[in-house]
């Protein structure tokens, strides 16, 4: 129904961190939506490719992204999911990265976090940017609509493997995932909760995670995995690292963050992985966008929180 | 009941010696950035403008006050949650959001946190501090609970027994209504509560209010100003060390004697002026021969780190049996510091007495004698990051108790901040270097 001509005006109106009206929105979810129907749980990417982790609403911060990784089509982009919550542009930076998708389906990859969630959304700040942005929780609904037609997972050129989160001891194997029913709300347990919630840690094995959700999963489980799927890397995000990506288990599995100075409070850098062609590994580090009268609004919910 | 606002004539001085505001945190420098127009933090880009729009706006008072609700705020969120269990916490804060226009944009959301709730991570860390602060106060009220205690009236000063506790500002902390209200209350004889003038009004206004609140304090007796509690209106700011154009005469205060002091003055001076003020103020309340627990919590970091030696010093030259809790942000010297320092200098708060690279350091604050003098340095210190306590002193059934309130995202940014604060504890006397965590 949308013309290129009318998502390219609102792809301009966002970038410049301007909202679209809810018509619109309601507009986008339904294409959306009709997009990632078709996608698999695991999505294939052709490799070049440009992996990003957490954005957070970082609005921002995703444009220094977009300035130092190139602009979507130019560049081919991965989103491993947590695209809301935290920072105070969650529905600017969703719906950009949705239009985007609209816009572009082959030239961009939209995979769920742990915060596309109904749940999860209501007590990290975006069910509350909607409500104050829209007046009501009606873009909260069809953004959460959407949410259930994410991918949970990518591989590019069959080699490097692309979750949010990390494993699941239900899902040996790709083939595994793909068997799942993803079109629901992120379930408190199960494989379909584990990839999205779970982390790498120095065990192991598997080990309770402190998060109440997902597990934690050693090297043993990583070397297992990417042997029975021929896969040569995991890519995830999920988990803050100061340095804005972290390698871990000879290189068989890394974190990429790329909300630089997480909720205005942490100082960390964050980082995108560029795989070329040959699936060579560049990680591209960056700070966050110079602190303006804009990047921080007047209204500022759950700023700068400390234990003073 | 809201804090009653300044007067507006001493609105328009703007002077040095003006309350600071609230609860346990504050301090002179918090309100100096402002006076001082940016000399100590700049303000930094289009950001530092916005900050002056909402100045003309807003009273500076009002914006500091308004900072300064954290630690309550973040308590009664906490409590509300179900993280802590404390009657009290409502009947002493009430939240100040309604008075403010742009909470109330926030506010009229509705759903999702709501207005008066924190986030979860705020929820965890005010737990942690407060569980970890409660295990060394109840370490030494365990070892003197019963000290010179009779079976009539237990909380007679006049016995000679028991314990004094002095909690600096203490803001609209509950610590003495819990500790009160315990089916076998402690045997204090003395519990001082120290803050500005105008935040102890407005506590003494809710404590006289409130016939919950009354009872405890009516346990040595029925005035506010009880045997056992006091609540004293104090500035502890010595006069300023470098202003340009100070107004020290519309203080209130009795805090701040003598006129303005020259910067190479400033070090030696202070000491003797905070030691004036407390030994003219504060000791008269006390015993020195009496076991006595000092409390500050995140008051020291928005001090000169003179000022804060000389504090320390004193209690530690005073009460040759003493224990020090000291609670606040450490190890600023990384990316997350210098955030934080830039965070609250747009907010108008500057933390020059945070000057300790790791909790050791805290910890040997209260060892070092060449800040402290020869008779003010204690004899043990410790000290433990709230990740620390979280790791190591917080019961397995209390974390997975917590672990279910709410659900917590993100385990590394919680560590990153927890491993930022610390309780830092000096100790001095006999049978007292074992108080700790």
């Amino acid at each position: 129904m949308s013309l290129s001509s009318d998502l390219d005006k609102q792809i301009a109106q966002l970038k410049r961190c301007e909202i679209i009206p809810e018509s619109a929105v309601k507009e986008l979810c339904l294409k959306a939506k009709e997009i990632l129907m078709e996608e698999g749980n695991v999505q294939y990417v052709d490799s070049p490719v440009t992996i990003c982790g957490d954005i957070h609403g970082q609005f921002f911060d995703l444009m220094e992204l977009f300035k130092i990784g190139g602009f979507c089509p130019e560049t081919n982009y991965i989103f491993m999911g947590d695209f809301v919550d935290r920072g105070f542009y969650s529905v600017e930076t969703f719906l950009l990265l949705l239009l985007y998708k609209v816009r572009y389906p082959d030239r961009i990859t939209l995979i769920r976090g742990n915060h596309e969630s109904r749940q999860i959304t209501q007590v990290y700040g975006f069910y509350d940017e909607c409500q104050r942005k829209y007046g009501s929780s009606n873009v909260w609904r069809y953004c959460c609509d959407v949410f259930d037609y994410l991918s949970l997972g990518c591989v590019v050129d069959g080699r490097v493997f692309c979750v949010h989160g990390g494993l699941s001891p239900q899902v040996g194997r790709l083939d595994g995932i793909r068997v799942i029913d993803r079109r629901q709300e992120v379930p408190h347990e199960g494989a379909m909760c584990d990839l999205l919630w779970s982390d790498p840690d120095d065990i192991q094995g598997w080990g309770m995670s402190p998060r109440g959700a997902g597990f934690l999963f050693g090297s043993d489980v990583v070397e297992q995995f990417n042997h029975n799927n021929d896969i040569e890397l995991i890519a995830r995000a999920h988990q803050l690292v100061m340095e804005g990506y972290k390698l871990m288990f000879d290189r068989k599995i890394v974190t990429v963050w790329s909300a630089p100075n997480y909720c205005y409070r942490c100082g960390n850098t964050a980082s995108v992985l560029e795989l070329d062609e040959n699936l060579r590994q560049e990680y591209k580090v960056f700070d966050a966008a110079p602190q303006d009268a804009r990047s921080i609004p007047q209204k500022r919910p759950m700023m700068h929180e400390y234990f003073l | 009941m809201l804090p009653p606002r300044q007067p507006s004539s001493s609105a328009g001085a703007l002077s040095f010696n003006q309350p600071g505001p609230s609860n346990a945190r504050r301090g002179p420098d918090a309100f100096t950035t402002v006076s001082r127009g940016g000399s100590a933090i700049p303000a930094r880009n289009g950001f530092g403008q916005q900050q002056q729009e909402q100045q003309q706006m807003v009273h500076p008072d009002d914006a500091i006050r308004q900072t300064d609700d954290d630690a309550a705020s973040s308590r009664l969120s906490a409590v509300n949650a179900g993280y802590l269990n404390d009657p009290f916490v409502s009947l002493l804060y009430k939240s100040s959001t309604l008075s403010h226009p742009q909470a109330h944009s926030l506010a009229a959301g509705g759903g999702g946190l709501g207005s008066g709730r924190k986030p979860p991570l705020i929820n965890v860390g005010t737990h942690h501090r407060t569980v970890g602060i409660d295990i060394v106060v109840d370490k030494f009220l365990k070892r003197y609970a019963s000290f010179g205690r009779n079976d009539g009236d237990s909380h007679d000063a006049s016995d000679g027994g028991g314990c004094q506790i002095v909690s600096l500002g203490a803001g609209s902390d509950t610590r003495f209504w819990r500790l009160m209200s315990r089916p076998q209350p402690p045997n204090i004889m003395k519990y001082v509560e120290i803050d500005f003038p105008h935040l102890t009004s407005p506590k003494a206004q809710r404590i006289a209010r409130s016939k919950k609140l009354q009872t405890a304090v009516s346990q040595g007796g029925t005035r506010l100003d009880s045997a056992v509690y006091t609540l004293l209106p104090l500035d502890l700011r010595p006069t300023p060390t470098s202003s340009p154009s100070p107004s020290t005469s519309s203080n209130p205060s009795q805090a701040a004697p003598g006129g303005t002091k020259t910067d190479s003055a400033s070090s030696n001076s202070n000491k003797t002026s905070i030691h004036d003020i407390l030994n003219g103020t504060l000791l008269p309340l006390l015993k020195p021969n009496v076991p006595t627990l000092f409390l500050a919590e995140c008051l020291f970091p928005y001090m000169p780190p003179e000022d804060a030696s000389a504090i320390i010093g004193w209690f530690g030259s005073t009460f040759p049996s003493c224990v020090g809790v000291v609670y606040e942000m450490c190890g600023l010297d990384d990316g997350f510091g210098r955030v934080m320092r830039r965070n609250l200098a747009s907010r108008n708060l500057s933390i020059p007495g945070s000057i300790f690279p790791t909790p050791a350091s805290q910890g040997e604050r209260f060892l070092d004698a060449s800040a402290l003098g020869e008779e003010g340095v204690f004899t043990s210190c410790g000290a433990k990051t709230l990740w620390q306590v979280r790791e190591d002193v917080i019961d397995q059934t209390e974390l997975q108790r917590i672990s279910k309130l709410e659900i917590l995202d993100e385990i590394e940014e919680l560590k990153l901040v927890l491993e930022h604060y610390v309780i830092a504890w000096g100790t001095k006397g006999a049978n007292m270097d074992d108080i700790g965590l």
